[in-house]
């Protein structure tokens, strides 16, 4: 079996229950070897083009795979972004450098739901002199969300209700804030965004980083992922959504604060629907099934809309090769349920069973991590289970075992686990080792101010996935503001 | 007065941080001795901090001397012989409160000489003076003048105030008596391979062998380091290199070759722990030779060959091709420029454009002259990756007809030839930076010169503007841009055709404890390390049979 038939096969956990996707046999410039290499964003491309042709089933199932993963990645993303370019914009404002900082760090908090610290930021961007007239409505809109999200609800509507405009990107504010706010319907919302990219799409030739944000915000709010992810594959997601020209020359970028957010939710929604198609055919019913489950059972009480459509059923007794993984499955519900111990007692027990096997145990490690549970006996039997293997059985433990620091808080000792789980033969590869590990390892390194390390990973990864862009820019923009160093070159 | 009560208060807690760090070195429970000796890829020119502009030299110079400042491993600006500074409400003057307890190394027996103001007045001179030669000038242009306030005070006075000022006292203080010259410092020098300075280690000796010898500085101002001695060993291949670090002649590779990686990787007893992300390799150009001052000619050189590929062939895949003079890791890297595309066809319409035509044996001519260049190599990189490199590179030329002569060179020799004599068409080499990312010596025309990082005498007003405007400007983000802008001018201009960006890992045995390497200056935090005592038991025996 070939490496790539081999991971394909672990990644659907379908090593004996179906026979792998034809595409998995097929060089990396396939979709099935994309996937092997963790370039999700090339599978989604690849097969996307190839299905208008085709439409087969087993493109279907790694496409539904690799939106599975591109969403998880994409979370990751808005999560950090959200931290860096809180961190960039609140100095540069600091340091004065900007007349827009303080309306795009606004725009940073209120997607944090931080709309009490946003209000003040809003006040003073409008405060100053001259602020261009769409920025102001803009700042404006977003006052009300502020106000909204503090529970003035009222006084939110008053601020834009006799609002016009005809600058499409305040009108996608626009319409997403009155939606928010009540005043308007979903989906006639998500319609009117639809129109409004068009427009802007037949006068300027493309759709705009934020209208494309709103309209991606209220199609994933209405459970469906299509014409959102039709905009998607037009768009250049790493592109800022706008860039201040000082008088000096001076170029500032400033990124979508939710746009990452976004894309993960469309995946997200596509992947649950192209399942839920897949569950319907014999030969995936099983696989289709379970992830199917497993979405839900990380990523609760979202996607409401979706659930819902798709439908939650495990179709029939589950297979023994996918046992450990229905485990896991059932004691995360288990513990977000409130059955905390009895969800860890099941994960524990389950290490017992799979002492020797690295792959579930790093998946047990990844489930406890997602509840943040302690997980004892796993850690200890992963533990015990790494200092007896090498190569990459003790890489794979060793990285479990970092995601799980990480997610009790144990930075120092997190970051050790993941380097010496990751693969230095290509250290910042997206292909060898996997991105959401290298995010991770990039986040601690940027807390440890080791820029040089943090950039060279979301260099790597801003080729495969643009959003990543938005922590490289401002990563290199509080980077170049901390560095210490007196300037010096040698030769080698 | 506000500004200077902050920064007494910052002052005394950074004294409170230091006098931590002096006291912890003697109680962190650490054991003292042991001795560690590590592989560089060549030997050292000089081994003083002002003539040397290569990595090795700079890593043993880091053992010997300090700076006015130093930085810790947050990155953050520590004192090291300032106790501590003020600096003046406009930011145009530095006043540095000099510690009364260090001295200048001397042999055993010997009584030591005290450091005091006179001595960073005098490292200042010898830098700028015209006779010196050195890379640093330009970087201290900055500087309007030092002044002696008393013999442990010292006040420098700049021209303008520009970023991150402080960082740039980092530079090395020499003792006055030191230079034989008296007020300025050539390569011919004693000095300059006598070293004496005032670090956690001094130099013993230098062998026959080429084996450099440090010993434990036992009175170094921060205390002992904890190991004994340290030796730098010179291999000419780093194959060789590698053997020596796995039969454990040696116990630390600085840089380990490419191809070794998954074999020190797999092996418990070694670490391997990368560094350094700011460095690029390249191939740069002698804009001295007409044929090379034209941009087209240049540019067809970076189309014609497959950086791609060769970086997957010969590295697999480690690392990545770039567009630019930046490293990616670096905040000045801009994004939008992307790597020139391979495009052998488009490099032979360039040559035709600069006036070449296909002629005889398929090699390009103009005015009756073959298209042929000189290709000098350090033999220091001799490395199998890199002579493949090299190769396919002459190959990838000879496909539009230009021949490439290639020649190895002793790393000492072919420093000369290149920075020296400027004998060359094209060279190959690879540039380090720290985090301030200064590509100001590189390519800015007052750095044409013996021994000046502009090499290949690339001159552009243009980028010479812009460098001094991102050294004047007292603004991140106009600075920012500005870089971006270089990136982009030099991508286009191709002085270099730039390769790639290559992780660098230094890899050490599991006996050395608590190593931190500095990512540009590797041996920033050595006084610390440490090997357990039963570890240094072993060592005794092992020698001891």
């Amino acid at each position: 079996m070939s490496n790539t038939q081999k991971h394909c096969c672990v990644l659907a956990l379908l090593a004996v229950l179906v026979p792998c996707p034809a595409w998995s046999d097929s060089g990396p410039s396939q979709p099935g070897g994309y996937l092997d290499r963790h370039r999700y964003q090339s599978v989604i491309n690849a097969v996307t083009a190839e299905r208008e042709l085709s439409g087969d089933m087993d493109s279907l199932m790694i496409l539904a795979m690799a939106l599975r993963e591109s969403s998880e990645l994409h979370e990751l993303i808005q999560r950090h972004a959200l931290s860096v370019q809180q961190a960039y914009l609140g100095r540069i404002l600091k340091a004065g450098a900007s007349r827009f900082a303080g309306l795009y760090l606004a725009e940073v908090l209120l997607q944090t739901k931080d709309a009490g610290k946003a209000g003040p930021y809003l006040d003073r961007f409008l405060a100053q002199k001259d602020v261009p007239a769409k920025f102001a409505q803009i700042a404006r809109i977003h006052k009300a969300r502020a106000l909204y999200l503090q529970g003035r609800t009222e006084q939110a509507r008053k601020q834009i209700s006799t609002m016009r405009t005809t600058d499409a990107e305040v009108r996608a504010e626009l319409v997403s804030a009155r939606t928010l706010l009540g005043m308007q319907g979903l989906r006639s919302s998500a319609l009117e965004l639809k129109d409004i990219a068009d427009a802007q799409l037949q006068v300027q030739g493309a759709v705009s980083i934020r209208v494309l944000n709103r309209l991606l915000e209220l199609y994933g709010s209405l459970g469906e992922f299509s014409e959102a992810w039709a905009r998607l594959r037009e768009a250049n997601t790493g592109a800022p959504v706008f860039m201040e020209q000082r008088r000096d020359g001076a170029e500032l970028r400033f990124y979508s604060a939710g746009l990452p957010g976004n894309i993960a939710r469309i995946h997200r929604l596509a992947a649950m629907e192209f399942f839920a198609i897949l569950r319907k055919i014999d030969t995936y019913r099983v696989p289709a099934s379970y992830m199917l489950q497993e979405i839900e059972a990380w990523f609760p009480d979202r996607d409401a809309a979706a659930k819902k459509k798709a439908g939650t059923a495990q179709a029939s007794p589950v297979p023994e090769a996918l046992r450990p993984m229905q485990d896991i499955v059932d004691a995360v519900e288990l513990i977000r349920t409130g059955d905390g111990n009895s969800g860890e007692l099941m994960l524990d027990q389950a290490a017992g069973r799979y002492a020797r096997d690295p792959e579930i145990l790093t998946r047990l490690l990844q489930a406890c991590a997602r509840v943040k549970a302690r997980c004892e006996t796993v850690r200890s039997t992963a533990a015990a289970l790494s200092d007896s293997v090498r190569g990459d059985a003790f890489r794979l433990l060793q990285s479990g075992l970092g995601v799980h620091s990480l997610s009790l808080g144990n930075e120092r000792e997190a970051l050790e686990q993941l380097e010496a789980g990751r693969d230095k033969s290509r250290k910042n590869s997206i292909e060898v080792n996997q991105p959401l590990n290298l995010m991770r390892i990039a986040e601690l390194y940027r807390k440890a101010g080791v820029w040089s390390e943090h950039l060279e990973i979301y260099f790597e990864l801003a080729e495969e996935f643009p959003t990543a862009r938005i922590i490289y820019d401002a990563a290199q923009g509080i980077y170049a503001m901390e560095q210490n160093s007196a300037g010096e070159v040698k030769v080698f | 007065m506000l500004m200077n009560r902050l920064s007494l208060i910052i002052v005394f807690l950074w004294l409170l941080a230091a006098g931590t760090a002096v006291a912890s070195s003697n109680k962190d429970g650490r054991p003292e001795g042991g001795s560690l000796s590590y592989g560089e890829y060549g030997r050292p020119a000089t081994l003083d901090p002002i003539t040397s502009n290569d990595m090795i030299a700079l890593r043993i110079s880091e053992l010997i001397f300090n700076g006015l400042v130093g930085i810790d491993e947050k990155q953050e600006i520590v004192p090291e012989l300032a106790k501590g500074w003020d600096i003046s409400k406009d930011g145009g003057t530095y006043t540095f409160y000099l510690r009364q307890d260090v001295k200048w190394h001397s042999a055993p027996g010997q009584e030591s000489r005290v450091f005091t103001a006179k001595d960073v007045v005098f490292t200042y001179n010898v830098m700028m003076s015209e006779k010196t030669v050195t890379p640093l000038k330009l970087r201290y242009e900055f500087i309007d003048k030092v002044t002696r306030v008393d013999d442990y005070t010292v006040r420098f006075t700049l021209k303008r105030p520009i970023l991150n000022a402080l960082a740039k006292f980092t530079f090395k203080i020499i003792p006055e008596f030191g230079p034989a010259a008296g007020e300025y410092l050539r390569r011919d020098d004693p000095f300059v391979r006598a070293p004496i300075g005032t670090g956690p280690y001094r130099l013993k000796e230098t062998k026959a062998n080429g084996d450099i010898v440090l010993v434990a500085n036992e009175q170094y101002f921060r205390g002992r380091p904890n190991l004994d001695k340290l030796v730098a060993r010179p291999f000419a291949d780093q194959n060789i290199m590698n053997e020596a670090l796995m039969f454990n002649s040696i116990d630390m590779t600085v840089l380990v070759n490419p191809r070794n990686i998954p074999e020190l990787q797999g092996d418990r007893r070694f670490v391997l722990q990368a560094y350094n992300a700011l460095s690029y390799s390249f191939f740069g150009y002698n804009l001295r030779n007409p044929v090379l001052a034209d941009k087209r000619v240049r540019k067809a050189f970076t189309m014609a060959i497959n950086r791609q590929e060769m970086l997957d062939s010969f590295f697999n895949s480690r690392g990545k091709v770039i567009s630019g003079p930046f490293a990616p890791g670096s905040w000045a890297y801009n994004l939008d420029v992307r790597p020139l595309a391979w495009s052998p066809k488009k490099a032979r319409e360039l040559l035709k454009e600069a006036g070449f035509k296909a002629g005889k044996g398929g090699f390009m001519y103009k005015d009756g002259q073959r298209l042929s260049l000189s290709l000098k190599v350090p033999i220091a990189k001799e490395s199998e990756a890199t002579k493949r490199v090299v190769l396919a590179f002459r190959n990838y030329l000879k496909k539009i007809g230009v021949e490439i002569k290639v020649s190895f060179l002793e790393w000492q020799a072919w420093k000369e030839t290149v920075f020296l004599n400027h004998d060359f068409d094209v060279m190959f080499a690879s540039w380090v930076f720290d985090d301030a990312a200064d590509i100001s010596s590189l390519f800015h025309s007052a750095e044409i010169g013996e021994w000046r990082n502009n090499f290949g005498a690339y001159s552009n007003p243009q980028v010479d503007g812009l460098i001094a405007e991102a050294k004047l400007t007292l603004d991140h983000e106009k600075k920012r841009t500005i870089y971006r802008r270089l990136h982009e001018i030099l991508a286009d201009e191709s002085p270099y055709t730039f390769l790639w960006t290559l992780t660098n890992y230094a890899g050490y045995n599991k006996k050395i404890r608590r190593v931190r390497i500095h990512p540009y200056k590797f041996f920033t935090y050595a006084d610390r390390w440490y090997i357990r005592l039963k570890d240094q038991k072993k060592d005794k025996k092992k020698k001891g049979k």
